[in-house]
This record gives structure tokens, sequence and C-alpha cells, in this order.
């Protein structure tokens, strides 16, 4: 009987077809005497006999349709075309990096800084800042110039108090920056800002995702951001923390809408929060 | 050629292809929704698992790596689509209740069967297969449908569920033995004397 034990474990995996063909034998030389165990397989064979066939299942009128108008309704698989920018988006727009990272804590340093929502995280590009801010003259000679003027150029309130040496380097930043609307400039522009993308890259290690959102002048209707109140806002843009899940959606929502937008992931990716900065266009 | 046929729909899908995932889900409707009846408890749920199965199966396609078959992979959907549905209404059910049904046999009994009375009793034994099903947990009702709906292998039901074949082993022989004693009880089998005694103690 113990021996009948030993098998029963196995005839399961006789039944289904598991077993080596020297085990299939052995079990079948074990079944030729043990009406016990024999019993138990002609069983089993019985039930998948008559087991139901999936065959003989009835679809539900409309059934077909009903997922396909679903699948319409969905679009393109919408993952694939959420993912493919983001990924394609990386070096070109290191320069648009740099405007969208640094805003933040320019602003906040300018506006005397006390807001310190995102202190943890933002706390390497406020020792950023603090040394570009710190730097009154020579401008433009070092990574951390172009970091402040990226930054300088995206608080927007400070154009004007600039001086005239900075302005000029803001407008090169701003060529670089942006879609390179007149192609013969912006080259050298751009050239420059990728250059200082290493640097750059230095402090983005603990910095969070984040994507610069330009709307046209006419406005346009996010759903994701229309019921939020804005993180931070100050003159021309809004500024969003999002978790990664909303991000994700908004950047969905974005492709729909044909609308342009950077994006960029850091090392810092799975912080969980992702920051969006939406600008007004002129 | 089937399989080059379906395998040509599954491109074609992935790259977005509607007419080709319609085909896919046309040759499959039916083995997921078997799947689906059985593991929710109305019909509408398990329309609806269905939907979301097929659903989810379009917008992952691009995902699809094809390490497992599109079978296997559209049924872990499947079965993914039913577990979030039982959990969503809360409908769990626990160990081997006799009194879940409360529904009737969902599937349309149609038998190949050549006698007529041979036709009678193994439409009787079928009918009384789907009710000994409900009577099995989810977990036990699943891979005994998987393996013996669906075919699939141990290695592949491990797959589906995203559990070790060494579980998928156990459930089944679990599921099948309360499925047989619910059988036995029943009386639709009639094995000889000695092998009925022991086997309902198992």
């Amino acid at each position: 009987m113990t021996n009948c034990k030993a098998f029963a474990a196995l005839l399961d995996l006789y039944v289904d077809g598991e077993l080596s063909p020297e085990e299939m034998l052995r079990i079948r030389d074990h079944l030729d005497e043990c009406p016990a165990c024999r019993a138990y397989v002609d069983d089993a064979l019985a039930i998948r006999a008559s087991f139901p066939d999936a065959e003989d299942t009835e679809v539900p009128d409309g059934f077909t349709e009903a997922v396909m108008t679903a699948v319409r309704q969905s679009g393109t698989p919408a993952k694939a075309s959420r993912r493919t920018p983001w990924k394609k988006i990386l070096l070109p727009l290191a320069a648009c990096f740099a405007v969208a990272v640094l805003v933040l804590p320019l602003r906040d340093l300018l506006s005397g800084g006390a807001k310190t929502e995102s202190a943890a995280s933002l706390a390497a590009m406020d020792t950023a800042v603090a040394e570009s801010a710190a730097v009154e003259e020579p401008a433009a000679e070092e990574a951390p110039a172009a970091l402040e003027q990226g930054a300088l150029k995206s608080a927007g309130t400070t154009a004007e108090d600039a001086s005239p040496q900075e302005k000029k380097a803001i407008d090169l930043y701003e060529t670089a920056g942006t879609e390179a609307q007149d192609g013969g400039s912006a080259e050298p522009a751009a050239g420059q800002a990728l250059e200082e993308a290493p640097a750059m890259a230095a402090y983005s290690g603990s910095l969070l995702p984040c994507a610069t959102v330009t709307l046209p002048p006419e406005g346009l209707q996010l759903d994701l951001l229309a019921g939020r109140t804005p993180d931070r806002e100050s003159e021309g843009q809004a500024e969003f923390d999002l978790t990664a899940q909303e991000y994700d959606t908004l950047l969905a929502q974005l492709d729909e809408s044909g609308l342009d937008y950077t994006a960029q992931e850091t090392a810092d990716g799975n912080s969980g929060l992702v920051l969006v900065i939406v600008k007004t266009a002129n | 050629m089937m399989e080059r046929q379906e395998q040509q729909w599954v491109d074609d899908a992935r790259q977005g292809d509607q007419s080709a995932f319609e085909q896919l889900v046309k040759l499959y409707e039916k083995r997921v929704l078997a799947l689906t009846t059985r593991m929710c408890k109305n019909p509408a749920d398990a329309e609806e698992a269905a939907q979301e199965a097929f659903l989810s199966a379009w917008q992952g396609l691009p995902f699809f790596r094809g390490d497992a078959s599109f079978s296997t992979w559209l049924y872990r959907l499947v079965s993914n689509a039913c577990v979030d549905l039982l959990r969503r209404e809360g409908r769990r059910q626990n160990a081997a209740g006799p009194s879940l049904n409360d529904e009737e046999a969902r599937v349309e009994v149609r038998d190949p069967a050549p006698s007529p009375q041979e036709r009678a009793e193994q439409a009787e034994l079928r009918e009384q297969i789907e009710a000994g099903l409900q009577s099995l947990t989810p977990d036990h009702r699943q891979v005994l449908i998987l393996r013996e709906m669906h075919q699939l292998s141990y290695d592949e039901i491990s797959q589906v569920l995203g559990v070790d074949v060494g579980t998928v082993k156990s459930r089944i022989n679990r599921g099948r033995k309360q499925l047989r004693n619910f059988l036995l009880g029943s009386g639709n089998f009639s094995p000889p004397p000695a092998s009925k005694k022991a086997e309902r103690e198992g």
C-alpha cells in the first residue's frame, strides 16, 4: 500500500503526459496490478473524455463587435506611442533639460528662496544655482554659467534685470533650447548646449524626471491638468508634481493632441514623482 | 498552416492592424469565453472579463515578445481579468462549498457520441462535470480547465498563472481528486468498489 501511495503521487503526471517514457512504463506496470490506481486513472480519463469542449461555448451575439468597438476606441496600442517619444527625445533635447529642471530653484532663489516643497530632491539643484548665482560676472565660461542662463531665461521675470552680456548669453541659450527655428544661428548654439550636457548630467542624478510642455497661445485642453492647481506657479508657467502614472497618462494625452513637448528621464527615474512645467508660448 | 496564419495576425496586430486583431478575437473568443464563463459568477461578468482580456491583449501586444505562445499569453490576461473581476466584486469564493451551484451549466451540451444512450450518458456526465467544477475553488477549477479544455502542459499553465510548476501539480491533483469525488458522489462514476472506497478518502 505504501508502494501504491508513492505511485499515486505520479498518477496525475501520468495522465497528463508529464513523465519520462521510463516513468510512464513503470506506472503502466503498476496499474496492471493495482485496481485502485487504475480506477483513478480511468476516472481521470473519463473526465477528460467528457470534459466540456471550448468549441461548444456559445459566443454572445455581438461579442466580437463589442470587443472591436472597445479596441477602436482605445486607438492604436497606446503604450507603444507613449514610450517612443520619451526615448527618442533624450539626446537632442539635452538643452531643454536645463530649462526644465533649473527653473524651479532659481525662481525660488529669486523670490527669497522660501519655497522648499521638493527640498530633498532639489537640493543638488539648489547648490548648483547658488553656485551660479554667486558668479556675478564673466558668465558663459563654464557649465554652471550655462545652467544659470537657462534658469534666468525660464524664470521670465528676470530678463529685464539681466546685464547686456547676460542677455546675449540668454538669447544664445534660447535658440539652443527651443526648436531651432532659425537653422543657421542655432547650430553652434545647439552644439554648445550639447557639449555642456555632461556637466549637467552631474546634477541630474538627483533630479526628478520632468517634462516641459509649451502650450500654444490659444491654450489647449489637457484633461489631466485641467482640474489641478499648479504646485508652483510663476509668470507664464505652471508647475505640477505628478505621479509616474499621471505623467504617463499626460504624455499619452500630449501624443494624441499632437502638441510639442519635451520629456526627459533622469537617472533618478524611480522616485515616483515627476515634474511637469507648462509654459504658454508668446 | 493555421499557426503561421495566427503568427501573421499577431505580427500585423502588433503593428496596429485592427482587422488582424479581429481575426485573433474570432479565433480565440470561444476558448476565452469557455474559461471566463466558468470562472465568473454570471454570463455578464464572463463577457466583461473576456472583453477586458482582449482589450488588454490589444493594448499589450507591442510588449508581447513571443517568449510564450500567443495563446498562453492571452490566457494569462484572461486569468488576470477573471481574478480582477472576482476581486472587484468581492466574490472570491471559499473552498469547495457545494452551495455554489445556483447557476445552470451555461455551456450548451452538444455531443458527437454515436449511440443515443452513450450520448445521453456523456451529456449527463458533462453536466455533472460542470456542476463539479463549480464546487471547486477558483484556483483548482482554473487549472483543470486549462489542462483539460485548453490542453495546456503543466509548464504552460505555470506561465499562464504565474505560479511554479509544483503548485500547478498540486492544484491539478487536488482539483481532480475533488472533481472525481464529486462525480463518485453523484453516482456518475462506478469504479471498482475497492478503489472507490480508497479514492474517496483521498
